[in-house]
């Protein structure tokens, strides 16, 4: 009988019999897929996988649905021709790791899970706009409200910053408590040269954080934050969320 | 008893996940301080030394790891007293080892991904910042540790080549160590815009110090 146990306790963890599409699919939803002891991303913190495009009003993610990603002629808007490549930009870039050799098993059991959600062998690649300046913001910011930017906040920001003010289910120790990090902290204080001639640490915030959300960690701006581009939210609807902080 | 299979049946099962590394006792200079903007330590400078090491990138390289001129090596650290810690960036001459190949490969900055490499190029700047800035420049990670202790006995995160630890964490970390032999490493990296460029480096060989008992 304990026999039976201790083989049932060695045999019980085995991946000798599992898909590697499973098996990629447990590596899609892993943070662990990171070397960093100190990541708390995994694929699907960014990444939706359904059939269909996000109803509109549902979550809102920096990255795209990876449904029918594998056939796609590039991907990051054209800027990766190569699907291992893509996959390892994010995992450097916003998961602090350690780039995927393309011949590693994790590589091919992360392609045999993506490939078996493509069914669509032809399909085309997806545009990816990076919006460098929000000239329109302080028009929007005349008729943002609040009420929307709390349900923009808990559909697209809720899952990494937690609440507003204190954080309060925030994924990670790193991730910065919005919007208290930017406004008490060295960052705007004193608002830094580009802010205008006289600008506020309110004006200073609400440009860092539409920054922040418009071009991620890039752009001598830091952290591990994706951006979030053109396709993935408007620029009203960062001018409400801007209003829910009181900005 | 069947319970006890159950649980062992669970936990056999688990994520394995990473144990969190420990947090700096000093970022000299902390970004919070500085008044140079362009030169300061943080806590996300030293998250990139961690990744870096968690990813394999460490390299042991004398040419390019910093030389430790105080104290001597060999010398006894009194708790009560931290002593001035001077490095050199990269030390002067290096006789005794040759350049890694792992130095080389790392070295090599052309295999930067298109996408970063168009990135870079933006003449776009940000002001946003997520804690104190995107950093450019050399910082270091200095360690002192005890054979056998998974946690280091002292950390810090530098952004200069000399400084005197502060006296309270000196006192507590080194005290509970008195009498015991200590390794010290500091390792270097060079940052552009958060993350680290080249390195981190550090000599193949740690500095042994004793502390006083």
């Amino acid at each position: 009988m304990k026999l039976a146990l201790v083989a049932l306790l060695l045999a019980g963890c085995g991946d000798e019999n599992v898909p590697a599409s499973e098996l990629g699919a447990r590596l899609f939803a892993d943070s662990n897929l990171s070397t960093s002891p100190i990541n708390a991303f995994s694929c699907a913190t960014c990444h939706p996988v359904r059939v269909g495009d996000v109803p509109h009003g549902g979550p809102i993610y920096p990255g795209y649905n990876l449904f029918d990603s594998v056939y796609r002629p590039s991907w990051w808007g054209g800027y990766e021709d190569r699907l291992i490549d893509a996959i390892n930009y994010c995992l450097v870039e916003f998961m602090g790791g350690a780039a995927l050799d393309e011949n590693e098993p994790r590589a091919k059991q992360l392609y045999e899970y993506l490939r078996s959600i493509s069914p669509d062998t032809s399909i085309p690649a997806l545009p990816l706009t990076i919006v460098k300046n929000v000239t329109s913001l302080d028009n929007l910011m005349a008729t943002a409200s609040a009420s929307n930017g709390a349900a923009v906040w808990a559909r697209g920001c809720k899952g990494c910053h937690g609440e507003i003010h204190t954080g309060e289910g925030k994924l990670g120790s790193k991730t910065s408590i919005v919007p208290e990090d930017t406004t008490t902290g060295k960052v705007c204080h004193p608002p830094p040269p580009q802010i205008p001639p006289g600008g506020t640490v309110q004006e200073c915030a609400r440009q860092v954080i539409v920054e922040k959300v418009r071009h991620g960690k890039f752009f001598n701006i830091g952290g591990l934050m994706p951006l979030y581009s053109a396709e993935m939210i408007t620029d009203a609807e960062i001018a409400d969320i801007l209003a829910y902080l009181g900005l | 008893m069947r319970l006890t299979w159950l649980a062992l049946f669970l936990l056999a099962c688990g994520d394995n996940a990473a144990p969190q590394p420990p947090t700096p006792d000093e970022y000299v200079i902390d970004c919070e301080t500085a008044t140079d903007a362009g030169t300061f330590a943080s806590d996300e400078n030293y998250s990139a030394f961690i990744n870096k090491e968690a990813a394999g990138a460490l390299v042991k390289d004398c040419t390019k790891a910093p030389q430790l001129t105080s104290p001597q090596a060999g010398a006894v650290l009194d708790p009560a007293a931290p002593p001035t810690i001077s490095f050199n960036d990269t030390p002067a001459t290096c006789k005794s080892c040759k350049p890694s190949p792992i130095r080389m490969a790392a070295c090599n900055l052309g295999r930067q991904p298109f996408w970063r490499r168009v990135l870079k190029a933006f003449v776009l700047e940000g002001v946003a910042e997520a804690h104190c800035g995107a950093f450019t420049g050399t910082n270091y990670l200095l360690r002192l540790t005890h054979a056998g202790d998974s946690a280091p006995v002292y950390l810090s995160v530098l952004s200069v080549t000399s400084y005197t630890p502060d006296a309270t964490i000196w006192s507590r970390k080194l005290g509970a160590h008195r009498g015991q032999t200590l390794s010290l490493t500091i390792e270097r990296a060079i940052f552009f815009r958060g993350d680290i460029m080249d390195g981190p480096f550090v000599q193949p060989t740690p500095y042994t110090f004793m502390v006083k008992p």
